[in-house]
């Protein structure tokens, strides 16, 4: 029996259909073949090259050819809420802040290469291929969207060879979770390539971190289509989702059609619009939480605590208030707790004392916080021991369970506080 | 009292003197030293005195020194005779000269990798040099992994990490790749059969990496004792292998004896308990604070076991922690504990599964009991070698269960102790496995035009895979076209990528227990069927055959099932035939379809019959290699029965053949099937509920009468039970008349009168005379041998 034979016969072993379901199943399956072969085989016929598609030109390069597509947006170009020009003349970002990253204290975005790559899989590994790698960046007069497009596998060296030499002229990269994704997936591609390429060490605002900040919660996830049309309010007109994108690349190399695969441009080039604009927005809301109108108390609230952590406490308490205002009841404890702490530990003890006794009339406690806060307070600023005492008392009577090391806390409390008021006594 | 007056307190009592079946011992053997060999560097030598070693074995100094001559090496020598050193040695000797160098070390399980990285730990501390070993498998933190990546200097691992961890992530590697020096096998005697055929892949493909980025590491390689570790370990590497087997560690004066339990019914051939048999040997030791190791066969034995013990000797506050359980399951850190109780002596007393008969460090024990033989000889050896390295005389006991192999073994006493008749085989040129990991190749690198992958054809299976849609041809290369990630769709312990998850759903929240590959699930996962998994055992409430799940609960129940199928065989092509007395034997491909009608409820150990269900599932039907064996009229013309009878006979033969077959190829008896039919696969054996018969294939019932019997020339196939086969019918076909005679000792020396599950078969099942036609078979068979 020769190899395919057998190939043949073990592959109907475990793909070949059991049970009556699939025996009644054949005919109309035949039938169906029968009515749309024809057609299918006509349309196999007809052949779209990408070249007809997109705009774009194929690049020599000594190792073969690839293929790249070009476009400009006039500075005016309004993408969200800002101009590409306002984004461009941003005088200081928080970018090394945000992302703890001192080499970012410099970034310009005239120096700054956007990133954004459309792959054959999400899972990694060296046998994911980036076949679309799509670069913006500023140039005097206009934004850039460079798209370096594999026609086939055969042209990841050409495609690589360029994006090395583009790399080469930034000193930036922005990015939506590049660190974790593009810029590995680049680096084996390159290795695999054998080019030397220093894509890791190009330091990276990778905007996944800042926004998981300040979105985190505020909707159902944090990726970048989200953002963009639920912060932004961008609508995309057709776009594809992006679990289609490797099918289609696939289906692509097999037929050489490039009339469904051409909408993976328009995808990548709105991909990488909203960076620009989602760039421009943290840098807004971060420096003007009030002009940027945050739609939701849960970004005042994310904004307060990242000010807090980055010791910015005057512009931290402003959004803990706005977010106290604005937010639903489930996340007024956390606001009415950030807040509290904040005015305590600049000075504010009688606010923060204000707040703690509103939160006592909580119809649903969520912990013991504003009653160890009170006690704390009596105890130590007012020496009223007798008080803080019945703070903890209070607090040991909630109906709230399953809290063990809290509980034990109290009653640690307790009795340091019943001690002590044993000894002021004496 | 010693040992030695325990032992012959056992040769006076009653009770225990006629259950032993043999006494051997082994006189005290001196070791064989030589000098540190002088390419090994002065930081290494004087690391190992510090540790107190002068001088090595004579075969650490020869597998050092054909290392040291760029040889890949297999060593071959028992449990605890120093064979670490053989590897950590020269790995260690290389990294000294060159720092930047690398090693892999692969072992078959984790716990393994956890301990033999506790050992090179304390050597490398000894040189006082920072060379950095990690172990980097499933429980690897994330955050860990990188610097592993890149600063490790030997990373210690296991295939299946490899295979879906390591290689198609292998840029992230880059470093070390491009200086690996070593790849460390260790236990290479359990890479067989379908996890050794994988590994075969899965090393091909590390060794495509390596070339990728210009390294051409060295392998060394170790193995119990096999019939073949040097073939076992060419078949694996596909290239030549210096063999070293000359052990010059020096061993105690061991003795060795075979226990079978008294016949409890006579009738069913069953024998005694042998839990209750190794709880009665090892008392006087554990009374006399001698310290020792009891091997059980399941976890749970192991728990019930040490109950039992714990219950009698720890009575007192101060006996608290004398005895021991120990099993996979148990934490890492109750593990790492008993470990060390055992070294320092404090647990008197450990009862274990064959977690603890690799090499894990235990310090050196002085009796050995083994609840039942271990499945494999090398496995036995691996166990018993627990004792007897340093102290005066140790002692070794093997409890028969009633399992025909146990009763073979302790029946027979020279095979066992004779040279090593297990045969490690691999066939990684099977063409699911092979078709599995060329895709996952392609993933790590595209193929080149005119590279070799295997013995197949490559190009012909590139091209089927590109028609398949799976890969893409472009510019003499074969890329990979696939979303998912191919290592973890295949799993190196089985053969088809469909695999049954078991899912228990006895609490609220549903747990995947276990993959059951598609073949086995027909018989082990259908409605009604006890699973068994870790000694726990489940019942099947739902089987959702379409989307590959079986819904399991626990129960308590005490039987088991095993199923009823009916299977036709049918040669597709003979590839060797050869002719003995009244009979003709063969090996090729076969086709099987397989049809599962029902089950039978067995209870355990006295393995009566509870009860039958019924089964609907779809035919299973498979290509395989087969070996089979025809016996002729001309044979079956000359004895004095009925066809029907000779039938019996020949069943009960077959279900002989099919335990020395298994041992023999040192595989699970479900790796390999039986069937019996004509030779011309028109009318078969069929074991039914009420009565058993001759049919003709699956879609006809109608059954064969007696008087047409002529027409049929009964034939018995034993098959791999895999799809593309496991390359075990060639083995059978080349040793036939060694396992018949085999078979022929098994059945001729068990002592029920007509036939029990430790020889042809219960005789409910196989008829009254079975036993007796079988041997009439073997002696026209083999008189003239």
């Amino acid at each position: 029996m020769d190899l395919k034979e057998r190939l043949r016969q073990l592959s109907s072993i475990t793909k070949s259909p059991w049970g009556p379901e699939h025996q009644e199943e054949r005919p109309l399956r035949e039938r169906l073949e029968r009515l749309l072969r024809p057609k299918k085989a006509s349309h196999q016929r007809e052949v779209v090259p990408i070249e007809n598609l997109v705009k774009g030109e194929v690049l020599s390069t000594p190792w073969g050819e690839t293929f790249q597509a070009k476009e400009y947006f006039p500075l005016n170009y309004r993408y969200g809420e800002m101009s590409l020009s306002e984004i461009l003349s941003i005088p200081t970002y928080p970018a090394h802040l945000l992302l703890r990253d001192e080499r970012l204290k410099e970034l310009d975005f005239k120096k700054a290469l956007f990133l954004d790559t459309e792959t054959t899989g999400l899972c990694g590994g060296t046998g994911t291929f980036a076949f679309m790698v799509g670069l913006g960046y500023f140039e005097e007069d206009g934004f850039v969207i460079q798209q370096l497009f594999m026609r086939d596998y055969s042209e990841e060296r050409a495609s690589l060879s360029f994006l090395r030499e583009i790399l080469d002229s930034f000193q930036f990269l922005v990015t939506f979770n590049g660190r974790l994704y593009d810029v590995p997936l680049l680096e084996t591609r390159f290795i695999l390539s054998r080019i030397v390429s220093r894509i890791r060490e190009i330091p990276n605002l990778d905007l996944l971190y800042p926004a998981r900040r300040i979105w985190k919660g505020a909707y159902e996830n944090c990726r970048l289509i989200t953002l963009e049309s639920r912060l932004l309010g961008i609508e995309r007109e057709e776009d594809i989702p992006s679990e289609w994108i490797p099918s289609l690349y696939f289906e692509y190399l097999k037929s050489g059609d490039a009339r469904k695969i051409y909408r993976v441009f328009y995808h990548n080039q709105m991909d990488i619009l909203t960076m620009v604009a989602l760039a421009g927005r943290i840098h807004l809301i971060y420096h003007n939480p009030y002009a940027a109108q945050p739609r939701k108390g849960i970004e005042h609230l994310s904004l307060g605590r990242l000010f807090w952590d980055h010791g910015e406490r005057e512009k931290s308490i402003p959004c803990f208030e706005v977010a106290l205002k604005r937010c639903e009841d489930e996340l007024a404890w956390e606001a009415m707790r950030w807040l509290s702490m904040a005015l305590k530990k600049t000075g504010h003890i009688e606010k923060a004392r204000a707040l703690w006794e509103e939160m006592l009339s909580w119809p649903y406690p969520k912990d013991f916080f504003p009653y160890i806060e009170l006690a704390k307070y009596y105890e130590h600023r007012c020496k009223d021991i007798e008080k803080a005492l019945r703070y903890v008392d209070q607090a040991l009577r909630l109906p709230l369970e399953g809290r063990p090391r809290e509980i034990e806390l109290l009653l640690r409390r307790r009795e340091r506080l019943s001690q002590k008021k044993g000894k002021d006594a004496f | 009292m010693s040992i030695e007056e325990i032992i012959e307190s056992w040769k006076h009592s009653k009770n225990i003197s006629p259950c032993i079946t043999e006494i051997r011992v082994f006189p005290r053997r001196e070791g064989q030293y030589q000098p540190f060999p002088n390419f090994l560097h002065p930081l290494l030598i004087g690391a190992l005195r510090r540790q107190g070693i002068e001088r090595l074995y004579s075969h650490q100094v020869e597998a050092i020194e054909w290392v040291e001559g760029g040889k890949d090496v297999v060593i071959v020598t028992p449990t605890a005779s120093g064979k670490t050193l053989c590897y950590n040695l020269p790995v260690l000797n290389q990294k000294l000269r060159d720092p930047a160098s690398k090693a892999f070390y692969l072992f078959p399980t984790k716990a393994l990798s956890q301990d033999q990285r506790v050992e090179l730990q304390s050597l490398i501390e000894r040189i006082q040099r920072p060379i950095r070993t990690f172990t980097y498998d499933g429980d690897t933190p994330q955050e860990a992994r990188q610097a592993i990546r890149t600063q490790g200097d030997i990373v210690i691992t296991n295939p299946d990490m490899l295979h879906t961890g390591i290689l198609p992530h292998h840029t992230k590697w880059l470093n070390f790749f491009q200086n690996l020096k070593f790849v460390i096998i260790d236990e290479i005697h359990t890479y067989r059969g379908v996890f050794g055929s994988h590994m075969t892949n899965v090393l091909r493909r590390l060794r495509r990496i390596c070339q990728f980025y210009g390294s051409s590491p060295q392998f060394i390689c170790c193995s119990a004792t096999i019939a073949n570790p040097k073939e076992l370990a060419e078949r694996l590497l596909e290239r030549e292998v210096h063999l070293v087997d000359r052990n010059g560690a020096p061993s105690s004066e061991r003795i060795f004896i075979f226990y079978n339990p008294p016949v409890v019914n006579k009738e069913l051939g069953i024998r005694g308990n042998p839990l209750h048999a190794a709880r009665k040997l090892i008392a006087p030791f554990i009374e006399q604070g001698i310290q020792c190791i009891l091997f059980a066969t399941s976890r749970l034995n192991v728990e019930i076991l040490t109950k039992y013990l714990k219950d009698r000797f720890e009575k007192r506050l101060e006996d608290k922690g004398k005895i021991r359980g120990y099993r996979g399951g148990y934490l890492p850190e109750v593990r790492r504990e008993i470990e060390q109780g055992l070294r320092e002596k404090r647990v008197k007393a450990v009862i274990s599964t064959n977690a603890l008969e690799l090499g894990i460090d235990i310090g050196d024990l002085d009796v050995c009991i083994l609840a039942g033989y271990p499945g494999s000889i090398a496995s036995t050896y691996q166990q018993a070698g627990r004792v007897g390295r340093r102290s005066e005389k140790s002692l070794a006991v093997l409890v028969a269960r009633s399992q025909p192999l146990d009763q073979f073994m302790v029946e027979n006493p020279d095979y066992f102790f004779g040279s090593s008749p297990e045969h490690g085989l691999v066939n990684p040129d099977n063409l699911l496995i092979l078709l599995s990991h060329i895709q996952c190749a392609a993933f790590e690198l595209p193929f080149r035009e005119g590279e070799r992958f295997g013995k197949e054809n490559l190009e012909e299976l590139l091209r089927y895979l590109e028609e398949k849609g799976a890969l893409h041809h472009v510019d003499q290369h074969w890329y990979f076209t696939q979303e998912a990630y191919p290592a973890e769709r295949v799993s190196l312990r089985s053969v088809s990528e469909e695999n049954f998850v078991v899912i228990d759903t006895t609490k609220k929240k549903e747990e995947v227990i276990a993959e059951v590959d598609f073949t086995s699930a027909h018989t082990t996962l259908y409605e009604g069927a006890v699973y068994l998994c870790e000694s726990e055992l489940y019942t099947v409430e739902r089987l959702d055959y379409k989307n590959r799940r079986a819904y399991v609960k626990k129960t308590e129940g005490d039987y088991y099932t095993d199923a009823i199928d009916y299977t036709d065989v049918s040669i597709l092509e003979g590839f060797e035939r050869r002719e003995g007395k009244g009979i003709q034997y063969e090996h090729g491909e076969v086709r099987v379809t397989t049809r599962i009608v029902g089950y039978k409820k067995i209870k355990f150990y006295t393995l009566e019959n509870l009860g039958y269900g019924k089964i609907e599932l779809p035919d299973l039907e498979f290509h395989t290699t087969s070996y089979w064996l025809t016996f002729k009229w001309s044979l079956l013309d000359k004895l004095p029965f009925s066809r029907l009878d000779l039938i019996d006979g020949i069943l009960g033969l077959g279900y002989a053949f099919h335990t020395m077959a298994a041992l023999h190829l040192m595989c699970d008896p479900h790796d390999i099937h039986r069937c019996v039919g004509d030779r011309g696969a028109k009318w078969f054996v069929r074991l039914s509920r009420d009565s058993k018969g001759i049919y003709s294939s699956l879609h006809c019932s109608e059954k064969i009468s007696e008087k047409t019997l002529g027409l049929f020339e009964p034939t018995l196939f034993i098959y791999d039970n895999y799809p593309g086969g496991m390359g075990f019918s060639q083995q059978l076909f080349d040793d036939t008349f060694e396992l018949l005679e085999k078979t022929s000792r098994l059945i001729s020396r068990c002592k029920c009168q007509s036939g029990c599950p430790s020889c042809v078969g219960p005789v409910k099942e196989m008829g009254e005379r079975s036993k007796e036609v079988a041997l009439s078979l073997f002696h026209e068979i083999l008189k003239s041998c």
